[in-house]
Order: structure tokens, then sequence, then C-alpha cells
């Protein structure tokens, strides 16, 4: 009978108990349904003044029109102190539109995929879309959709190198060679093909941009009008010269109002830091959307100065790009400086600072070179960088300093893509700033560190003895 | 609805008779007091380089809902991990120890009164504790003025967060008679919840994912930077439910198992 009862209990316990186990099993599935229901209906209200967590409409309809996946890979190393805000904005883009997937990846950890993705700076990210790519340094949310842009726009563009004067070579490998170079620029979703200008019967129609990276011997006659030609339809160009070559490209540029100096860039502030006389560093940058924000100097090669002439003419807007200190000058007797390799700087030299970059913006060009072209009367703008060496994009040169970011500038503003959406919002107002004087500070200190804890501590041994006294 | 408000009524004005909730708010206060002085010190030093030197390196655009409000919260969140198991160490293990527990049961009063009733109480304590932080945002805005809707979010998010450690700590104190170890059990419990996101890098994505969302603190750093998002309200809410839930299991499991 008590052997009875005793199955008894057990069974109704284990009723019991199975019942419970039930109803937390079924509660917890319950439970896990509406948090998959919820995160991925999640709905976000922004109550911040500036809307700082929302994604401008420009963005929002850049996302709209993504039809396939976007992943982005940041390769970023886990002490880095932006992560948190870039995987907040990352996450935006993909509440927004579920094509956009993100991922993370440390740099330390998985080098091997960030060679795979040629990615060797902390905070870049590797945009992939339909197969292409694109690279990006900056986490703000204009770069983003400016790579989502350039990633869905069909066409690619196609800058094309110049060949066959001793440039430097596109896809050579050694010191001089540009295959770095060549691959940034594809990281940037660009196309580089080379060119020999003198055995082209015309100019190729996908050429969107020119590079004219250090030619040892001049340009033909019929090569200059090639690119007389190709600016009066609008086409960019970026001149790379060495300090004594290319007479009649300095020729042509002194008719838009670029003097290309026939000197010798000596820094002696180059020296002090460890680099050489005649690899100029350049500490200051005259106002320009290339020059933007930029705060890391950069370091040429062997520089001519390249400046804007007294009286350019009217059409032509020239800026002035980099400056070397004032410890360095242009000398211009080279005859010495070759022979006895001497420098010293007399009444001859350019005293420092000195340009050794300019960028121009050419109104009506073919009026300007004087040459009927049919697009001539549409009024094309063409963009010209010139620039007195070509070592700093080189190989050997293009990691030094902020030099690749400069380049990157450089070919993303002469295809006219340095902001192809620029995204005003005002992030930043005016500083709130809190100026205490010492009284104030007192005052805080006051309240903060002795005022209220006392108050807590003489109300709670209050209410205690009162208490203690009642019982 | 009456045995609710009467047991919450009951609870919440013993915590007021002990000293142990004078002892909490003087710490809470001490620490609150401690880490809003530092943060706001540190804010006028860079306010008086500003002054100074223009923009300093960094400091651009600097605002005192994020050069002090949302650090000072969330160093107001890791005071509350420390103290909220001190709050609800007591509300079942007390009775159990004291023999109350047995009597509170055969009263006419449903399991889940109970288990609101403490649950409540605990947590109006802690929204008084919440209420007297309010006084640092009101020196703030002595100097400069705050943005009220994010402060709105932020103090939400603490309360939210708050409850689910309550949740925690209300069932784990229904778990055993020992203070010390309902107290312990619960700071460790709420701490893994508050870890899980760290180990979000070291998961497979998915994981990972699915990590940083159980993360309690996760949710709360939306809200104290003036978001709100329906996810992480919904969130809050399950965890508490399920908490709540598993308590009244164990209280439901104290009278079949004998």
């Amino acid at each position: 009978m008590e052997k009875m009862s005793e199955t008894n209990q057990k069974s109704k316990k284990f009723k019991y108990g199975a019942n419970s186990l039930v109803s937390v099993i079924a509660v917890i599935a319950i439970i896990v349904f509406i948090e998959l229901i919820s995160f991925s209906n999640a709905k976000q209200f922004d109550l911040t003044k500036n809307k700082k967590y929302t994604l401008s409409n420009q963005t929002v309809k850049v996302l709209n029109q993504l039809k396939s996946k976007v992943k982005a890979y940041a390769f970023l190393t886990q002490s880095n102190t932006l992560k948190l805000e870039y995987q907040e904005r990352l996450n935006l883009y993909k509440t927004q539109n579920s094509n956009f997937e993100f991922e993370f990846i440390d740099l330390n950890k998985k080098p091997l995929i960030a060679e795979k993705y040629n990615v060797a700076f902390n905070g870049e990210t590797v945009f992939e879309y339909e197969g292409k790519q694109q690279h990006i340094r900056d986490i703000t949310e204009e770069a983003i959709t400016n790579a989502l842009v350039k990633l869905t726009n069909n066409k690619q563009k196609t800058i094309y190198f110049t060949t066959g004067h001793g440039e430097y070579n596109l896809d050579g490998k050694d010191a001089n060679g540009l295959s770095a170079f060549k691959k940034y620029i594809g990281n940037e979703g660009y196309q580089t093909k080379p060119i020999q200008l003198f055995s082209v019967p015309n100019l190729p129609e996908d050429m969107k941009a020119l590079v004219v990276a250090g030619p040892e011997k001049d340009f033909f006659v019929r090569e200059i009008n090639y690119i007389k030609k190709f600016m009066a339809n609008g086409g960019p160009v970026f001149f790379l010269l060495r300090h004594d070559k290319s007479e009649r490209i300095h020729e042509m540029l002194l008719t838009l109002g670029i003097n290309t100096g026939k000197n010798l860039v000596v820094d002696k502030l180059s020296k002090m830091l460890g680099g050489d006389y005649f690899t100029p560093i350049i500490g200051a940058f005259g106002k320009h959307a290339i020059t933007e924000n930029f705060d890391v100097s950069l370091q040429f090669g062997m520089s001519r100065t390249v400046t804007k002439t007294k009286t350019p003419p009217s059409e032509t807007d020239v800026t002035e790009l980099c400056f070397t200190s004032n410890n360095a000058w242009a000398e211009t007797d080279l005859k010495r400086l070759k022979e006895k390799n001497e420098a010293a700087i007399d009444e001859n030299d350019i005293k420092g600072p000195v340009s050794l970059a300019v960028a121009a913006t050419i109104k009506s060009p073919a009026k300007l070179f004087n040459i009927e072209e049919k697009n001539a009367e549409k009024d094309l703008n063409s963009r010209v960088i010139v620039i007195g060496n070509p070592d700093f994009i080189s190989n050997a040169m293009l990691g030094v300093a902020g030099n690749l970011n400069f380049s990157l500038n450089i070919i993303n503003w002469i295809l006219e893509d340095e902001q192809l959406i620029s995204i005003n919002r005002v992030t930043e107002g005016k500083p709130e700033t809190i100026v205490l004087s010492s009284t104030d500070a007192l005052f805080v200190m006051a309240i903060s560190l002795f005022l209220i804890p006392l108050l807590s501590i003489v109300l709670g041994i209050k209410i205690y003895i009162t208490r203690k006294n009642m019982s | 609805m009456n045995n609710f408000v009467t047991l919450f009524k009951k609870e919440f004005f013993l915590f007021f008779t002990s000293p142990v909730a004078y002892a909490i708010i003087t710490i809470f206060m001490l620490m609150a007091g401690f880490f809003f002085y530092n943060i706001f010190a540190y804010y006028s030093v860079v306010s008086q380089q500003i002054a100074m030197q223009g923009i300093v390196s960094g400091s651009g655009g600097i605002n005192v809902t994020e050069g002090i409000l949302i650090p000072f919260h969330m160093n107001i969140s890791v005071v509350v991990l420390l103290l909220i198991p001190l709050i609800t160490m007591r509300s079942f293990s007390e009775e159990k120890k004291n023999g109350t527990f047995e009597l509170l049961m055969t009263y006419p009063i449903k399991d889940y009164e109970v288990v609101l009733g403490k649950f409540f109480a605990a947590f109006a304590f802690y929204g008084v504790l919440i209420t007297l932080t309010l006084i640092y945002p009101l020196i703030v805005s002595v100097y400069a003025s705050i943005e009220l809707p994010v402060l709105i979010s932020s103090l939400l998010g603490l309360l939210l967060m708050g409850a689910a450690f309550i949740a925690v700590g209300i069932l784990i104190s229904s778990l055993t008679e020992n203070q010390i170890i309902a107290g312990g059990l619960t700071f460790g419990v709420c701490l893994i919840f508050w870890l899980l996101g760290w180990m979000e890098t070291e998961a497979s994505p998915e994981i990972g994912t699915v990590l940083k969302h159980l993360s309690l603190i996760e949710h709360f750093q939306n809200f104290s930077k003036g978001t709100i998002n329906t996810k992480d309200i919904v969130y809050y809410f399950d965890f508490i439910i399920l908490m709540l839930f598993l308590t009244l299991r164990n209280l439901d499991s104290n009278k079949w198992r004998g």
C-alpha cells in the first residue's frame, strides 16, 4: 500500500515536472519566435538633434536601387577605436536594404584574406558587387555611399597612360614601376590601359583621362596636338614631369597659365628628417578639393617647381597645391649641380616655400588652344594636374607618407568623382563648451561628491535610529 | 490585483525600513557623483583648451550630450550591474530563510501576484535610484542645454536594463535561501549577459550576431546615444518575461516537489 502511494507520488511529480518543462520550452520557443520577428523588422527612432543615426535621403535612394547583394569587408584591427561607430553605420545600411551585407575582418588575425583583397590599411573596406570591387579608407556615410554609387554605375572609366617616351612603366614591379599605383586605381573602380599616342590613328573613345607619367623624351607635335584635342573635348590630363625634360609639354602648359620651372628643388628639412636633399617634403597645401582635410605630409622625388604664371589666361583657374617648407629652394644652376654636385641658394634661385604641383580647370580649352573641335561649342571644361616629379607615385614612394591618398584624390578629382554624392549635414555644430570657474568647480564637486551622498547617509541613520527606538 | 498592490506596497516600503537601502543609495550616489564629477571636470578641461587654442584634435563639435550625458550613463550602467544583486538578493531568499516563504505561499495570493509584487517593488526602488541621478543633468543644464529626447531615451534604456537585471535577481533569489549566494549568482549571471557581446568577434558572424543580440549592454548602448529601436525594447521585455516566468515555474515546483 505504502509502495503504491510512493509510486503514485513519483508519477505525479514526473507529470508535474514534465508539464513544467513543456511549458518552459513552449515559452522559450515563443520568445525566440518573437525575437526573430522583431530582429528582422526592427524600426529605429533617432531622437538626436542632428539625426546623427539616420541615413541621408541620398543614401536611402542609392540603397533602394541595389538589386543584388553588396558585401562589405571592413578590415579593422580589434583595437581600432572607430569600429563601434563604423559597425553602427554599416548596420543602418543593412537595415535599409538586406542586400547590403558586411563583415569585419581583423587585419592582424587574417592577413591572408587582407592580401587576397589587396588591403594593407587598417580601416580599409572592400565592397564587392557583381564581381566588381571598390575600396574606401574612410568610414563616413559619404565615402560608403559614393563607393556604392561607383559600384552600381555600369560604366567603368578607363584611364590611359602614355608610353613610348621612357615613362614609368604601368606594369613595372621595380622601384620605378607603377604596378602598385595601377592596383590602387583598380581598387577605386577604374580601368587602366597604356597608349602610344604617336601610333594611334584616333584617340580611343573610352579614354576618360590621360596620365603622362615622367616621360624621358619629349613628345612629338602630333602627340601634343592629340593631348590638346583630348582636352578640348573636356578630357582631363594628369602630368607628372621630370625636372629637366618635356620642353613641348612645358610650352603647352605655359599657354594654360602653368609654369614648370627649369630647376631642381633642394630641401634641407628632408635631409634633417632622414631623407635626401632632393626628396622634398610637402607639409603645406593650397585650398582645393584634392587637399581638403589633408593633414599628412607628402614626400616627392627629384622635383621641379610647378607654379601659376603671373598672368594666366582668364579661361583657366589654377591653384597651387603643394608647398615645401621655408628650408627648401629651387636650384636653377643645374649645370653646377650636375658637374660639381654642389648647390647653394643665391639670387637666381627661388626661395622656399616653393610650389611643386598645380591643379587647373580650363574653361573652353578648344578656344584657348585655338583648335576647332566638334564639341568646342559645348563649352566643355578640362581638368589638369601638373606635378613636378613622377617618383611619388612609383612603387618605391607610393606608400610613403600621404602619397597614396594624395594621388588617389587626384585621380578622383580629374574624373570628377571626388564627391559623387555630397552628404551635407550638421553633424558637428558649434562646440558646446563649459568653462568652469574655480567657484563653479567647487560647487559641482560639493554637490556631486559630498552633499548628495551625505544626505542619504544622514537620512538613513535617522530612520534607522527612529525605528530602533520605536521597536 | 488588490493583492498585488498590497504586496507591492509592503515590499517597497520594506526597503526603506532597512539600513541596507540607505547604504545602497549612499554607495550608488557616491559612485555616480564620482563618475559625474570626473566626466564633467574633464569636459571642462577640453572646453578650456578649445577656448584657448581653437578646436583641439579630435574634439571638434563637442557637445554636452555626447561628452557628459552618454559617458555618465554608461558608467551608471556599470554601477547598476554591481548594485542590483544587493537589491534583489533578499526578495525570496530572506523569506525562505525566515520561514515566511511557506506562509506566503499559503495566503490566498496567486504566485504571479507574489512575483510581480516583488519584481515591481525592487524596480520601484531602482527607479528611485535612477530618479536621483536626474540631479546631474540638472547641474549640467545650469551651464549648457542638454538634448532632452536623448536624456529620456537614455533613462528609458537604464530602466529597461535595470529591470532585466532585477528579473534575473528575482529568479535566482527564488532558487536559494542564502542571500549571499543569491547576490553573487545574480551578479555572475548579469555579468555573463553583459559580456556576451564581447565574444562576437571570436565567433562566426552568425553566432556573433546572436551573442551580440543576447548581450544586455548592447541594447542599452542604442538607448544611451538617443536611438530607440523596437528590437531593443522587445528584447528587454522578452528577457524580463522569461525570467519572471521561470521564477513562477520555480515557485510552482516548490508545491509539487513537496
